[in-house]
């Protein structure tokens, strides 16, 4: 059950328990004012009746007739009823009944009546030796109340005798118990209605919000903190449901900015994973491996689009002897170099950018690239080249849309770049070297990626034989011809050898 | 019929019942004490039967005052019932009612007078007449008839007033004895002579539950019992010389006692009363159709009710009321007042005491209620 049902319910009782309890002792105390309002008032109608009894008797001649009828028409009209009475009597001095309300009564002693409650003073004044309130007695027997009056009746004192039924008292009883039940009743409904609207305003209410509050609060409303106000017990708990909210909420929140911190330490690092699992460590450059996909990837692209696509390969002339007479590191600083120059070929957003290889602003050069849309002049735009170490001293460049024509032109500007000064310049004139270079384009020297590497291969292999420091494209058909044939019917373009 | 009655029937069929359970009071007999069970069943059905069909053939209370121009020259035929000493005194006084009814009404009212209680009984069932004023043993013995008798199904007998005389709508009766007799008190007179009225309430039926009420066997004490035809003759024969006395004790409508004059009461000693009798009904007789009042005989009814409840308060009408009827006037009749009557009917009504005197006496004075009325009335 809910307690805002509870509560007005246990309300209820227990108002209507203290009513009921107050009920009786207003009950208990009705019923005796009811009882001292009825034996007044009998006695009152006894004194009357006696008064009226006593001036027919003490006439001259006393009129009997006149008292009985009194008496008959009281029981007659219902007079007595209203007033309780079962009968009025008028006894003699010896005892004996002179006027009844039930005729038959007549001549007989009213046994009802006490010895000691009957006056016989001749000509004694009415009233005589009766109690302070003119009564000769007053009892109850049964649910009766008999009361008499000493009444002077023709010359010699008598008693005038009543029996009321308590019936009447009853059902006043009866009725005040009732009205004190049913205001009881209503009272308690009243208090319990006013009560269950102020517990419903103070408590009930104050608790649902609460309630819904730590509701919203369990759902993962973090940021939801309860209105309720008070310095009672309820207000206090809201109080702490605000402070437990609130450091619930500052945890949380510690939580998101860990996990934050977390979640981009965890996305650099594989960022860092993937560069290294897609680069080539030493030069920067997109790893073979890497270089397979974004080639095979280009040439289903280039294919779509019915755009072609070159390939060139690159490899330093003489990288053993360079290695001989410098060293490994040398070498290794010379790959590293020439690696840097190839790759600020290739900006944010070609494929080697997207790989993580962006190009520290550290680096002392690059090869000087064509004016972007100078394809007025022949230059290609190549800044969405891709560049990779194939391995050793080779090197690989894929100029996505870029016919053969252009790819020559751009191999040979890189050529000419890497034959003009030192590619260490710490290394003054020993660090002068060549390279050699091969230029095969998609779809006419091959439509796959392992037909154009071996295409550019081949006129690689070409420049090679033909003298180094050139760039020789790639016979356009067929793609399967042998490397000596390859080489033997490849284009160079300028240089020397 | 009545509740006594009800009650009665309730109470024997509990009894029965709990004999029929326990097998108290001897072996068990269980076909005798259902075979008991069911008759008594069956009576008391009969008995509520009865009492139902009382309730919807008789009816009393004070009905709507009719508008006069729907009551202008319809006839009502009203019966009174013998009330006084002489046939003179009655027409007149039967006159004079009926006049101050057709002048206050319009009603043409055509008195007529009975000459016994058979009279009046045949002529109220018989719808000779549209309304009557009847005795209170006449009424309740009319009641009775008019709840039994199938050929009074459609008719319903309705109380309209109830008569009221020396300032009460009740009176008693006196057992009296000469002063100067053996009879000190009610219990002296226990088998000496004594004198009954001839089919009186004051004068004879209710001495009996009176003797029964004080304790004292009816049939032992009237043993001696003289019946006489009216409550004069009772009185008279109380007031004879000691020597020529044949009665010790005697019944008498009160009122003759009271109103005597004071040398003759001196010589009378009062040793009890009768219980309180309801005084004279009177009564209209309406045909139902179709189940429902005749209305047009219900508003002449409705009219004679008014027109006898203001003879009361007309202080001219009030004095021939008293002087030849012997009444003040009239209250609204309630049908349960009679229940008195009934009760002790039901009682002694079968008892039969006394022999009949030799001698009938005059009438007594008026009333209808009063000892003339009761004299010649019918068991």
């Amino acid at each position: 059950m809910r307690l805002s049902i509870k509560i007005p319910v246990l309300i209820f009782l227990g108002c209507l328990a203290a009513g009921g309890l107050g009920s009786v002792f207003l009950a208990a105390g009705l019923a005796s004012e009811v009882r001292r309002s009825f034996e007044n008032r009998s006695a009152g109608l006894v004194r009357s009746l006696g008064a009226m009894g006593a001036s027919l008797l003490s006439a001259r001649p006393p009129d009997h007739a006149a008292l009985q009828k009194a008496l008959d028409n009281l029981e007659e009209f219902g007079h007595g009823k209203g007033h309780g009475i079962e009968w009025v009597a008028f006894v003699d001095c010896a005892g004996q009944v002179q006027a009844h309300t039930d005729p038959r009564r007549f001549a007989t002693r009213l046994h009802e009546l006490p010895a000691e409650w009957m006056r016989c003073e001749r000509g004694g004044p009415e009233g005589a030796g009766a109690r302070e309130d003119g009564l000769a007695g007053m009892r109850y027997s049964g649910n009766r109340l008999l009361v008499a009056a000493p009444v002077r009746l023709e010359t010699r004192s008598g008693t005038i005798a009543a029996s009321f039924r308590l019936d009447e008292v009853g059902m006043h009883e009866a009725a005040g118990r009732r009205r004190v039940f049913f205001f009881t009743a209503g009272f308690a409904a009243v208090l319990a209605a006013l009560l269950s609207l102020l517990l419903r305003s103070v408590v009930a209410r104050r608790l649902r919000r609460l309630t819904e509050d730590t509701e919203a609060l369990r759902r993962g409303e973090l940021d939801r903190r309860s209105g309720v106000r008070g310095d009672d017990e309820i207000g206090r708990l809201a109080s702490a449901f605000n402070a437990m909210a609130d450091r619930l909420s500052r945890h949380a929140q510690h939580l998101e900015r860990e996990v934050q911190i977390r979640t981009r330490e965890l996305e650099s690092a594989n960022r860092e994973l993937q560069r290294l699992a897609t680069t080539d460590p030493l030069t920067g450059l997109l790893n073979r491996r890497r270089m397979n996909e974004v080639l095979e990837q280009a040439i289903e692209h280039h294919r779509r689009k019915r755009r072609p696509l070159s390939l060139v390969m690159i490899d330093l002339d003489h990288f053993k002897r360079f290695n001989d007479a410098h060293g490994h590191l040398a070498g290794d600083q010379l790959l590293r170099v020439l690696g840097l120059r190839l790759r600020t070929r290739s900006r944010a957003g070609d494929a080697a950018a997207r790989l993580g290889t962006e190009p520290p602003a550290s680096w002392s050069g690059s090869f000087p690239r064509g004016p972007a849309g100078s394809s007025a002049e022949g230059v290609v735009e190549d800044r969405d080249a891709a560049a990779a170490r194939y391995g050793g001293e080779e090197f690989v460049l894929i100029l996505p849309e870029t016919s053969k024509a252009d790819a020559l032109r751009v191999a040979e500007r890189v050529r000419a770049a890497v034959a003009a000064a030192p590619l260490v310049e710490a290394m003054g004139e020993a660090g002068r070297v060549t390279l050699s270079a091969g230029v095969a384009t998609f779809p006419e020297d091959g439509d796959d990626p392992d037909a154009l590497l071996r295409a550019a291969d081949d006129a690689l292999y070409a420049a090679k034989h033909a003298g180094r420091n050139r760039v020789v494209g790639a016979p356009a058909v067929p793609s399967s011809s042998a490397r000596p044939s390859a080489a033997s019917a490849g284009t160079p373009v300028g240089g020397r050898t | 019929m009545t509740a006594d009655a009800r009650a009665s029937c309730r109470s024997a069929l509990r009894f029965a019942g709990r004999r029929a359970g326990t097998g108290e009071g001897g072996p068990r007999r269980p076909g005798v004490v259902l075979a008991a069970v069911c008759g008594l069943a069956a009576a008391c059905a009969a008995t509520e039967r009865v009492e139902k069909r009382a309730e919807e053939t008789v009816v009393s209370g004070l009905l709507p005052a009719p508008d006069p121009r729907e009551v202008a020259g319809q006839p009502l035929r009203l019966l009174f019932v013998p009330f006084a000493a002489s046939r003179e005194t009655e027409r007149a006084a039967a006159a004079a009612v009926a006049s101050y009814v057709e002048a206050r009404t319009g009603l043409a009212v055509e008195p007529i007078l009975a000459a016994d209680y058979r009279e009046v009984t045949r002529r109220v069932v018989d719808g000779e007449v549209d309304a009557a004023f009847l005795a209170p043993l006449l009424y309740v013995e009319l009641t009775e008839r008019f709840a039994r008798d199938p050929a009074l199904r459609n008719v319903r007998l309705r109380l309209l007033l109830a008569a009221v005389a020396g300032g009460s709508p009740s009176y008693v009766g006196y057992i009296l004895a000469p002063v100067d007799g053996p009879v000190r008190e009610l219990r002296d007179a226990a088998g000496l002579p004594f004198g009954l009225v001839e089919g009186s309430t004051s004068g004879y039926l209710y001495p009996i539950d009176l003797v029964d009420f004080r304790g004292l066997d009816p049939a032992e004490f009237f043993r001696e019992g003289r019946i006489y035809r009216t409550h004069a003759e009772v009185l008279t024969e109380l007031l004879r010389p000691a020597g020529e006395r044949r009665v010790a004790a005697g019944a008498v409508y009160h009122h003759l006692v009271d109103t005597l004059a004071p040398e003759a009461r001196s010589r009378l000693r009062l040793l009890a009363k009768t219980a309180r009798i309801p005084r004279d009904a009177v009564v209209a007789r309406i045909p139902r159709v179709g189940g429902r009042e005749d209305p047009e005989r219900l508003r002449a009814a409705a009219a004679l009710q008014h027109a006898l409840l203001a003879a009361g308060d007309d202080p001219a009408m009030a004095a021939r009321l008293r002087e030849g009827i012997g009444y003040d006037g009239w209250i609204v009749g309630d049908d349960r007042r009679y229940d008195a009557i009934r009760r002790v009917r039901q009682r002694f009504g079968h008892y039969r005491f006394g022999v009949p005197t030799a001698g009938r006496g005059e009438a007594e004075e008026g009333g209808f209620g009063g000892a003339a009325t009761e004299a010649p009335g019918v068991r």
